[in-house]
């Protein structure tokens, strides 16, 4: 398989399959293909999961397009933003912003993992996607990306809807509700949680819940949301 | 008449014309112009139920605004992307998509063309493009990147239904939905998708403008 980066306004991906070789998108991101590479489906959730989901306000996918055979695929994310490639030895686990993948190797594993963080007078779930290896993932930013690699035990505060991708062994201590928080916290919790919260304070409410996260491990950040 | 590309995120063209010289466009996405270069109106084709529902479902409008020198105006589409200024020759065709064309010369001849949808829910009615026979110069924005193929005859590519921004009308367009795999399911969770198939030149461009996020 071979790819090229076409453009830098809105960054299409051009993949060149060969032989028996396959990669799994949401259909949606195709921009264009030879007529010659075929288009199976790939379920990724029940449907059960499916409708828990969407009434949870996510719109999760239920399956994927699978495009096999010789030819080209064009895969466009319809927004501008860095792509990013990111391989994935035997066994190891990334999570990725759901609806940030471009296209993943077919070997790689999948499936969606829903985080919950609802505390006392709060109610917040984390959509990601988990690939796990081997093979390769393209993901695409809003805007740009930046990698941080921490060190055991390094910690970081990242708004959530700024959290890219990051490894499994990063974890994710707590989730922070920025001051003021009128939908996920109220009163003095939320007072006391902005105190150790420094991030953005004067971003609009939709930016004002933050992840700690920690390492070891990899966290990609992207600039915009 | 001269066209001059102002690059950036949002590009615009800025056209100076000469005395009696005119370009036409939307009225709606000229950004400025000089005090000297008056508006007029061109009609475009169709009766007025034709009008109507192009102004209904495609959001086309009525009428095109023409833009006469003396002067210099500039056109925007409010969107990230690239700009090409493209020659038609005497009596080529060349069809763009709705909401992409920024101005082009007084001489083009300009009608419309429409591309039929699947019907398919969400895809109830298909799109309109602009149809443009030369002689002249179209200017056209592409929203993210362009991408442009030359197909031989009988060449086909299948490409997303909002990737389409320009082709020759040589080049045959036929909608269809492109199943995931067989079976009941594979057809029942399809997604629309055009095959274009040559001889002719296409642009294709990397955000489909209904999906626009940023």
């Amino acid at each position: 398989m071979k790819t090229d980066f076409i453009g830098d306004t809105a960054p299409v991906v051009l993949v060149k399959l060969e032989g028996d070789e396959k990669i799994y998108l949401d259909n949606d991101l195709m921009l264009y293909k030879d007529p010659a590479v075929k288009v199976n489906r790939k379920i990724t959730t029940s449907l059960t999961n499916r409708i828990i989901t969407h009434a949870e306000g996510i719109q999760s996918e239920r399956y994927f397009a699978v495009f096999e055979g010789e030819g080209h695929v064009a895969i466009s994310h319809d927004k501008p933003g860095e792509c990013r490639a990111i391989t994935l030895d035997q066994n190891s686990v990334v999570y990725v912003r759901w609806q940030s993948l471009l296209f993943a190797q077919d070997s790689v594993g999948y499936q969606p993992n829903m985080r919950n963080y609802s505390k006392f007078m709060t109610n917040f779930i984390l959509p990601l996607e988990e690939f796990r290896g081997p093979g390769t993932i393209y993901v695409q930013a809003f805007g740009n990306a930046f990698q941080f690699n921490l060190n055991p035990g390094e910690v970081l505060d990242v708004p959530v809807n700024n959290l890219l991708l990051f490894d499994a062994t990063v974890g994710i201590s707590d989730i922070l509700f920025l001051f003021p928080y009128q939908i996920y916290a109220q009163g003095n919790a939320a007072a006391r949680q902005n105190e150790v919260c420094v991030l953005k304070p004067n971003s609009p409410e939709s930016m004002s819940v933050c992840a700690r996260v920690y390492g070891p491990g990899r966290v990609l950040v992207h600039s915009g949301r | 008449m001269k066209f001059e590309t102002l690059n950036g995120y949002v590009p615009a063209v800025l056209v100076t014309l000469n005395e009696g010289e005119s370009v036409f466009a939307e009225h709606g996405i000229m950004l400025y112009k000089d005090q000297s270069v008056t508006v007029g109106r061109r009609s475009i084709g169709g009766n007025f139920l034709e009008k109507m529902e192009r102004k209904g479902l495609g959001d086309i409008p009525f009428i095109v605004a023409e833009f006469k020198g003396p002067g210099s105006v500039a056109f925007s589409r409010d969107g990230k992307g690239e700009i090409r200024d493209i020659e038609i020759p005497a009596g080529v065709t060349m069809d763009v998509a709705e909401g992409s064309l920024l101005c082009a010369t007084d001489s083009i001849k300009y009608d419309m063309y429409y591309i039929k949808g699947t019907m398919r829910l969400g895809r109830m009615v298909g799109r309109w493009m602009d149809r443009l026979t030369g002689p002249g110069t179209a200017v056209i924005h592409g929203y993210g990147n362009i991408i442009s193929f030359n197909l031989d005859n009988g060449e086909s590519i299948v490409v997303d239904y909002g990737a389409l921004l320009m082709k020759h009308s040589t080049v045959r367009e036929r909608t269809f939905n492109q199943p995931l795999g067989h079976g009941l399911m594979g057809h029942v969770e399809s997604f629309e998708v055009l095959e274009l198939t040559g001889p002719g030149s296409i642009m294709l461009q990397s955000i489909d403008p209904h999906n626009e996020t940023i």
